[in-house]
Parts: structure tokens; C-alpha cells; sequence
């Protein structure tokens, strides 16, 4: 509290007060005194002025009494001058009272006149008594003379004895006074000193309180307006620099909360954002998903047109045939061919938007001579246009520069185009013209197709490039096709980083221009124009084929069992991974199929419902194809003496749960060694062939597979022995794909040989040495390196470790 | 005579490939399941097989891999002939030791090329050597 405010204003006020109390004590002080001095008036000098008074006003009527007493004689006279006498005497007694012990010497001189006064007095009042008595006694000339000298004396005492009066009560006076003139004299400084004090406090405050307390304040309105950014001294080291202290953590939670709210608010932008983008999603969904509805139904109607030429044309040569009428069959065959036919381009041109919609059709660009792919393609097309009647004139020079492109993309567009001009036009005309021209820096070719043919009606224009859209069902049935045709072209040219274009009159013919440049990009376009319609196929196509591949185990598991529900119940209980389980119902059944199979271990279950288990027992030991297999009897009572005799190789008791069964499991042979593939993952065919050849010549079998997603579903049938990764990859980085295949069951511990294509850095090297066993860059010398490597791994960790159990451990 | 095992649980398609085949001088004999090919493949050593995939019992994969995994069976060539027609397919057919891959529909002469050239190889090479550290032995 030293050095706190309460201190300091403590201190302040008791120096404020300690002077206060010196000025009153002072005061007081003179008060006293000046009381005292009153006090002392009033207790001994006004009764004794009094006392004065009345001694020398009784003396003065006592000498008046006597001195008619003397010249009267009478009695009543005298009594009263005794009277008075004794009044003087009286006053006398009571003024030695007061004045006992006072030793002022004027004083005591006046006492003891007065007493000499009252003395003679009483002397001359006996005189006086005996004139009276005596009445023949005469006055004495001496009595009167004391008498007239007593006067006399009389009032000399009174005058002096006024006088000292004076001089008493002014002293007196003076006495009193003194005190309060101090006090007076002191209250100047006093309150000089005060003011000092109150300023000298004042400007303590000031210093110490408000100044500070003043800065506060501003910083506490800047922080009102919002500017959170005061900075705020803190060297206060009381209250002061406690209320600094306050608010700067005031501030600082302020800044906290403002921090906080601010955070609060981008979150709340943020989630408006995605739940925008979600909205957006959900509507691009919804549509995909109404478009995949509709593709669905339109696929199905384009799949149902030749299905019912085929169904039906069969149906009619059933008919015909049975009654022997065999003059159409070649004709109705030929119809049946034909939508086949159909039915298969259907599909493929179905599967080939889906690849160009996943991004999963490649370029494989080459140099192409374009005046070599038009005669091979008119060629093609020849035919289908004079069959129609219509002849075709071709416009290309001679001499052009190559081209560097997919020429098989570019041939089936240009057909595509082609063709279409061929089935739409009658006894027409069709031009091909191509021309080579430079835009600013790049080289195009473009090909221009036109035909006489029935053209395309300015409202069916929009809808030309999109999937299913042959201008109408009227068309339809007189123009096969799949309406698919211009959309793939379209789609192709796109992904070539060309473009088609239509002009058409209706009626009066149609000009299709394909504009390529003549390089190809190495990259696809980045943003094919989404085909929502087909949006959800490359799904399809994705999840379809995963369903009905159960993953390939080692072992194989018969279960013979009455009971279907059994059968499914144990196999999910061994799981995929262990084993794969095939169930039979019957003992016959399960002979048999064991007999087919040779599994690794059978499941009888004694209560089976066409024979006897044991019997069943017996005729599987009897087969020496079959005697070796481990069986595992399944049985509600444990009937293990005899099963043991029999050759069984355990009990399991009846209803099995997934633990008994895993004991059960126990019977099936140990992993063997290696017996899987190589998987190489290279999307380069020339390289992988390589690698293929390399590894076969080395007695290894070797799969390749050309992307990542070609390599995971390998994997998912089937575990590789070890896996060969090219780190450049079209459809996935090399990096991920390993951290992804490290996922999988097939190759969690499977070891991988990376090839890496350049010199990796040095924390690529380090992420990938922790899920590879050995990166291999890529040369020539590598090749040779791949089966040696492989020998020597596999000579080092399959031997001793078995796959599947243990992990790798990197090198 | 050259003799074919077609695995098939279609009959149509079985009895239709079985006459194609044989109208091309092949011996064919037919397994409607993947447990049948093995015991077909094992009892009647067909010169080469064609396996469907969605099979009954065993699947195709399956079969495979166990005629590929004995060394009674292993050095017939399979080649996979399934409607299941996109790029992991093939690898996935490869990797459980198909030797080649086809599609359905059945491009007769595709496929009549490529049961050619397995043939040739077959003989050329002798049993194709499947399992480098061998020990899967397991038709005991």
C-alpha cells in the first residue's frame, strides 16, 4: 500500500489533518489559557472586587454610622453602625477566604490596611457604644480625629485599592488575550501552509492520478470508437497501473474477441460459401442426376430398337423354318447381323464418351500425313456414299506439312462426318476439302465437309453436338445411328484442342468444319465441355465391374452343409482375405464339388440330409485325391473319439461362432511363398513391354497395368507378389498412388520398386523410401537391375518372412 | 486334335462358341461352372481354355487363379472372354493369371487369333513357367 493512491492521499490527508490539528491544538491551547485566564477573573478577582466593594462601601457607611453615634447618641444609631461593622467584618472573613494563599504582596498591604481599618473601626464603635451608655460622657477630641483620619485612610485604601483593581483586571485581561492574539497571529501561516499542502497534494493527484487516469480515459474512448490498437503505458505502479494493467487486458481481450467474432464471421462467409457451393453441387447432382435418368431411358430405348429386330426377326424365322419356308432366312439374318452390329457401335460409342468424359482417353499423338489419312479414309467412306447414290469430291494438296496428332481420333471424327453426310444426302454431291493455315503463332488444318443433303433446321442446331439427339424419331427410322456419332466427333476434337463447327441451310445441304491444330497438346484440354447427360457413367462404369469381383485368397474352403444360410455365414466369418468359401448342401454335392475343387479345407457338418456325414467322411478319405484335406467337422454334441478314429481333424461345435471358426482356419496351410504376379505399373507401353520382357525372360510373371486405376483394381482381385510404380503416371501422381496402394489389403506389406524417371529430391526421396523398398531410376541399366533386384529381394525376405504378414522394411 | 475347355454358365453362348469353335476344327468340351473347369481342366488337359468370368461357384477369378496356382494345370493358356469390357478389367483378368482377354460380343475372328497365337506360344515354349519360386504346388 506503500505505493498506492489510498497511500499517497492518505499521507496526504494526514499531513492535511496533522496541521489542521497543530492550528485547533494551538487554538485550543490559547483558549485554555485564555479560560483559564477568564476563569481566574471570575473565581478570585471579581468576588474579591466584590468583596472590596462591599467591605469598603460597609466601612464608609460604619464610619457615617459612628460618626452620628458620637454626635446622637442613639442607640439605633448605634446598632446600625455595629450592623454594618459586622457586614464589614463579614466581607472582611470571606475576602481573607479568597485571597488565602495568594501571595501577591499589593495584595496582602491592602488586606492588612483593611484590617487595620476595621480594627480601628470596631474601636471607635466601642467608644462610640460607651457614649451612648453613658450619656454624661463627653465626646473625646481624639475620637474625633481617629474618626475624621479613619475617613481619610478610608478612602486612600479605596482609591488604591481601585486603582490595583485596574491594574489586576487589565493584566488579567491582557492574559487572556495573549493566547488568542497567538492563535490569531498563527492562523495566517496556518492556513498558508494548508494551502501549500492542498496545492502540493493537488499536484501529486494530478501527476499521479489524473493525468494517468486521463490518458485512460482517451484510450478507453479510442477503444469505445473501435481502435483497438491504443497502446497503453503500463508504467503506473498503483491503482493506476492496476486500472492500466485492467484495461490493457481489457484490450487485449477485446482484441481477443474481435479476433474470435472476426473468425466467427469468416467461418460463417465460409460455410455460406460451401453450403453456396454445396447448393450448387446439389443442383449440378440433381441435374446429373436427372440427366443420367433421362441417359438411362434414352439408352435404354437405343438399346431396345435392335434388341427388337433381333427378338423379333429370330421369333419370325423360328416360324418360318418350322413351317419350311426358307427364302427370306438369308435376308432376316442379315437383319439380325445388322442390329447386332448396331447394338455393339452403340455401346462403344457409349463407353468412348464415358472414357472422354472421365478423362480417361488418351492421345497418343504420332506424325500423321494427312493426305495418306484421307485416302484411307475416303476409302472407308466411298461405299456408304455411292451406295446412296451421291458422289464425293476431295480438295487436298498434295504437299502438306505432317501433322502431330492421334490419327486415329482425327480418322474417326473425320468418318463420323462423313458418314453422316453419306446417309443424309441423296444423289447429291459431298466436297472434303482440307487446308492448312496459320493462326498467329500456331499451324491448324481444317477440314471442311459439305454436302446437298436434307441440312438441319436452324431450332435442331443447338442440340447437333449433344448425345441422342438425331434430329428426330421421324428421322430416325429412315437414318440409322446412334446419335451418338456427332457428339463423340465433337467431344474428340475438342480433346485434340480442335473444335466442329455447322452451317446449314434446311433443305439445301450442311457444311461440317473441323479446325485441328496441327500439333496436338501434350495436356487434354483442361475443361472439356461438360456432357452433364453422361456425368454419372464413368460412375457407373467405375463401381459397376467392383461388385462381382470378390477378391482372390490363396485357399479355397468347402462347406457342406444342409443349410445355404450356413454356408454364406462362414464365409463372411473367414472373410475374403483368408480364404475363399464354397458351399455345397448335399454330402453327394460336397464330394463332388471337392473332387472339382481339391480345397484346402472341408466344413462337414454331421447333419446333413441326404447321407450319413460319416459316410461322407469316409468316401473323402478314400479318395486319394482328396484323403490329404484337412475336415473339420461341424456338430451340435462333441463326438471327437470317434471323428479322431475316422480321421477327422477337429470338432467345432454347432452353432460356431467367428472364433471357433477362426480355430477352425488353423487347418488351412500356411501362406506359400510368392505365388503371385509382378504388377508393373507403366503407363508407356514400349517401357512396360520392356519391363514385361525383362521379368518374363527371368521366368517371373508380370502384369501390366497402364494407369493407377488399372493397378488398384489388380490389386483388388488379386495381391501382387511386388509392384514395379513408374512415378510419372497419367491419371495419378506416383507419390499418391503409393500412399494410396498402401491402403489396400492387396498391398499394405506387398513391396514396390519405384521407377523413378529423374532424379527425385531429396524429400520426395524421403517420403517415398518410407512406403518403397527400393527406388530404381530410370535407363538402360536399370532394365537389367529390375529381375536381378527382384531375385535378390525376394531371395532375402520371401524365404524367410512371408508376404502378407510382415511389412517390408526399407532399406 | 486341338482340344478347347469353354467355361461358360450361358448355354447359349456355350453351345454357340462350342459350334463356332468347332466349325474351326476344334475338339471343344464345356465346363457350366468354375469348380467343373478345374476337374475338367486337371481330367482332360484341354490344350487351351476359355473362361467367362461371372461364373457360379467359383468365378472365373477364382478358377484362374487355381489353375494357374497347380502345376497340373497351370501351363494351359486362359483367355479370358467376358462383357465386362473397360481397361481394369483386362488387368484385373491379367492379374490372377489370364493369359489374354476378350470381350463379349465375340469378334469371331479376334478371338480365332488370339486362341492362335496362345496355341503357337504354348508349343513354342513348352509349359509356360508361371511361378518363378515355384512351392504352390498344391493338386497333392
Amino acid at each position: 500500500m506503500a505505493h498506492s493512491i489510498t497511500g499517497k492521499v492518505m499521507i496526504g490527508v494526514g499531513v492535511f489533518l496533522a496541521f489542521l490539528t497543530l492550528i485547533a491544538a494551538q487554538a485550543v491551547y490559547g483558549i485554555t489559557i485564555t479560560s483559564e485566564a477568564l476563569s481566574h477573573l471570575t473565581r478570585t478577582v471579581l468576588p474579591q472586587v466584590t468583596l472590596d466593594g462591599q467591605f469598603e462601601l460597609r466601612m464608609l457607611r460604619a464610619t457615617a454610622d459612628i460618626s452620628r453615634v458620637f454626635y446622637d447618641r442613639s442607640p439605633d444609631e448605634l446598632a446600625i453602625a455595629q450592623e454594618q461593622v459586622a457586614l464589614a467584618r463579614q466581607a472582611m472573613d470571606a475576602l481573607a477566604q479568597i485571597e488565602d494563599g495568594d501571595a501577591d504582596p499589593l495584595f496582602a498591604q491592602l488586606r492588612a490596611r483593611r484590617l487595620v481599618l476595621l480594627g480601628r473601626a470596631e474601636a471607635l464603635l466601642a467608644e462610640a457604644a460607651l457614649l451612648v451608655d453613658d450619656h454624661d460622657a463627653t465626646i473625646a477630641a481624639s475620637q474625633i480625629d481617629a474618626l475624621e483620619q479613619m475617613e481619610v485612610d478610608l478612602d486612600d485604601l479605596i482609591a488604591q485599592h481601585s486603582m490595583q483593581t485596574a491594574q489586576a483586571m487589565s493584566a488579567g485581561a491582557r492574559e487572556a488575550e495573549a493566547p488568542v492574539r497567538a492563535a490569531r497571529n498563527a492562523a495566517p501561516i496556518g492556513f498558508g501552509v494548508i494551502g501549500l499542502v492542498a496545492i502540493l497534494v493537488s499536484w501529486l493527484f494530478h501527476i499521479q492520478i489524473v493525468r494517468p487516469v486521463r490518458a485512460l480515459a482517451g484510450v478507453a474512448t479510442a477503444i469505445g470508437a473501435g481502435q483497438l490498437d491504443q497502446d497503453i503505458d503500463t508504467s503506473g505502479v498503483d491503482e493506476v497501473g492496476h486500472l492500466q494493467l485492467a484495461l490493457r487486458q481489457m484490450v487485449m481481450n477485446l482484441r481477443d474477441r474481435e479476433r474470435a467474432l472476426m473468425e466467427h464471421t469468416a467461418q460463417i462467409i465460409e460455410h455460406q460459401r460451401v453450403e453456396l457451393e454445396l447448393t450448387k453441387e446439389r443442383d449440378i447432382a440433381e441435374a446429373a442426376s436427372q440427366a443420367k435418368s433421362s441417359f438411362l431411358s434414352v439408352i435404354s430405348h437405343e438399346l431396345r430398337t435392335p434388341l427388337t429386330a433381333i427378338i423379333g426377326y429370330s421369333q419370325l424365322m423360328e416360324h418360318l423354318v418350322a413351317a419350311d419356308d426358307y427364302r427370306s432366312v438369308a435376308t432376316d439374318l442379315h437383319h439380325i447381323y445388322d442390329a447386332g452390329r448396331h447394338l455393339l457401335t452403340l455401346i462403344n460409342d457409349v463407353l468412348d464418351l464415358s472414357r472422354i468424359e472421365a478423362g480417361r482417353l488418351q492421345l497418343s499423338a504420332e506424325r500423321v500425313d494427312v493426305p495418306y489419312l484421307i485416302h484411307s479414309v475416303v476409302s472407308t467412306v466411298k461405299p456408304l456414299i455411292e451406295q446412296n447414290g451421291s458422289t464425293l469430291q476431295i480438295s487436298c494438296p498434295t504437299h502438306m506439312a505432317m501433322m502431330y496428332t492421334d490419327p486415329l481420333k482425327v480418322r474417326q471424327a473425320l468418318l463420323n462426318l462423313l458418314g453422316n453426310a453419306a446417309k443424309f444426302t441423296e444423289a447429291g454431291t459431298i466436297w472434303l476439302s482440307v487446308a492448312q493455315e496459320r493462326d498467329g503463332d500456331a499451324d491448324w488444318v481444317t477440314f471442311v465437309v459439305a454436302d446437298t443433303g436434307i441440312g438441319i433446321a436452324a431450332d435442331q442446331m443447338p442440340k447437333l453436338f449433344k448425345p441422342f439427339s438425331q434430329i428426330d424419331d421421324s428421322l430416325n427410322r429412315r437414318y440409322s445411328g446412334t446419335g451418338l456419332g456427332l457428339a463423340l466427333s465433337q467431344r474428340l476434337c475438342h480433346l485434340l484442342g480442335g473444335d466442329i463447327t455447322v452451317e446449314s441451310i434446311f433443305g439445301v445441304g450442311s457444311t461440317f468444319t473441323m479446325r485441328l491444330p496441327a500439333i496436338a497438346p501434350t495436356e487434354p484440354a483442361a475443361q472439356l465441355e461438360p456432357l452433364v447427360s453422361l456425368a454419372a457413367a464413368p460412375a457407373v462404369a467405375e463401381a459397376a465391374p467392383e461388385e462381382p469381383v470378390p477378391i482372390v485368397s490363396e485357399n479355397l474352403v468347402l462347406v457342406i452343409d444342409g443349410d445355404p444360410a450356413v454356408g454364406s455365414l462362414i464365409a463372411r466369418a473367414i472373410g475374403p482375405e483368408h480364404a475363399c468359401v464354397v458351399h455345397a448342401a448335399s454330402g453327394a454335392g460336397g464330394v463332388e464339388l471337392a473332387r472339382d475343387v481339391l480345397p484346402e479345407l472341408i466344413l462337414l457338418n454331421l447333419l446333413i440330409p441326404d447321407m450319413d456325414a460319416w459316410h461322407v467322411l469316409a468316401t473323402l478319405k478314400a479318395d486319394p485325391a482328396l484323403a490329404p484335406i484337412p475336415v473339420v467337422m461341424i456338430s451340435i454334441d462333441n463326438q471327437r473319439q470317434r471323428g479322431l478314429t475316422l480321421g477327422v481333424a477337429d470338432f467345432i461345435t454347432n452353432p460356431c461362432d467367428q472364433a471357433t471358426i477362426a480355430a477352425a482356419l488353423r487347418w488351412l496351410p500356411a501362406p506359400t511363398p510368392t505365388s503371385g504376379y509382378i504388377l508393373v505399373v507403366e503407363d508407356d507401353s514400349a517401357t512396360a513391354d520392356l519391363y514385361l520382357r525383362a521379368l518374363e525372360g527371368e521366368g517371373w510373371r508380370a502384369v501390366v497395368a497402364e494407369s493407377a486405376r488399372e493397378a488398384l483394381s489388380a490389386i483388388t482381385v488379386h495381391h501382387p507378389a511386388a509392384i514395379v510404380i513408374d512415378l510419372l503416371m497419367p491419371d495419378m501422381d506416383g507419390v499418391q498412388m503409393i500412399s494410396t496402394l498402401r491402403t489396400r489389403p492387396g498391398s499394405i506389406a506387398c513391396p514396390i520398386i519405384i521407377m523413378a524417371a529423374s532424379d527425385l529430391s531429396g524429400a520426395e526421396r524421403a517420403q517415398l523410401k518410407r512406403s518403397a523398398r527400393q527406388i530404381l531410376t530410370n535407363g538402360a541399366h536399370t532394365l537389367d537391375d529390375l529381375p536381378r533386384q527382384m531375385h535378390s529381394y525376394f531371395a532375402a525376405h520371401i524365404g524367410a518372412s512371408l508376404k502378407h504378414t510382415t511389412e517390408i522394411p526399407n532399406d | 486334335m486341338t482340344k478347347i475347355l469353354i467355361v461358360e454358365d450361358d448355354k447359349t453362348n456355350c453351345d454357340m462358341l462350342e459350334r463356332l469353335l468347332s466349325i474351326h476344327g476344334y475338339e471343344v468340351i464345356t465346363a457350366p461352372d468354375g469348380a467343373k473347369a478345374l476337374s475338367a481342366a486337371r481330367d482332360q488337359q484341354p490344350d487351351l481354355i476359355i473362361m467367362d468370368m461371372g461364373l457360379p461357384i467359383l468365378n472365373g477369378w477364382q478358377a484362374t487363379y487355381r489353375l494357374k496356382s497347380s502345376s497340373a494345370t497351370c501351363h494351359i493358356p486362359v483367355i479370358a472372354l467376358t462383357a465386362y469390357a473397360l481397361t481394369e478389367d483386362r488387368t484385373r483378368c491379367l492379374a490372377v493369371g489370364c493369359d489374354d482377354y476378350d470381350t463379349k460380343p465375340i469378334d469371331l475372328p479376334r478371338l480365332l487369333g488370339k486362341i492362335k497365337t496362345h496355341l503357337d506360344r504354348a508349343t513354342a515354349v513348352g509349359f509356360v513357367v508361371s511361378m518363378p519360386t515355384g512351392g504352390s504346388d498344391d493338386d497333392s
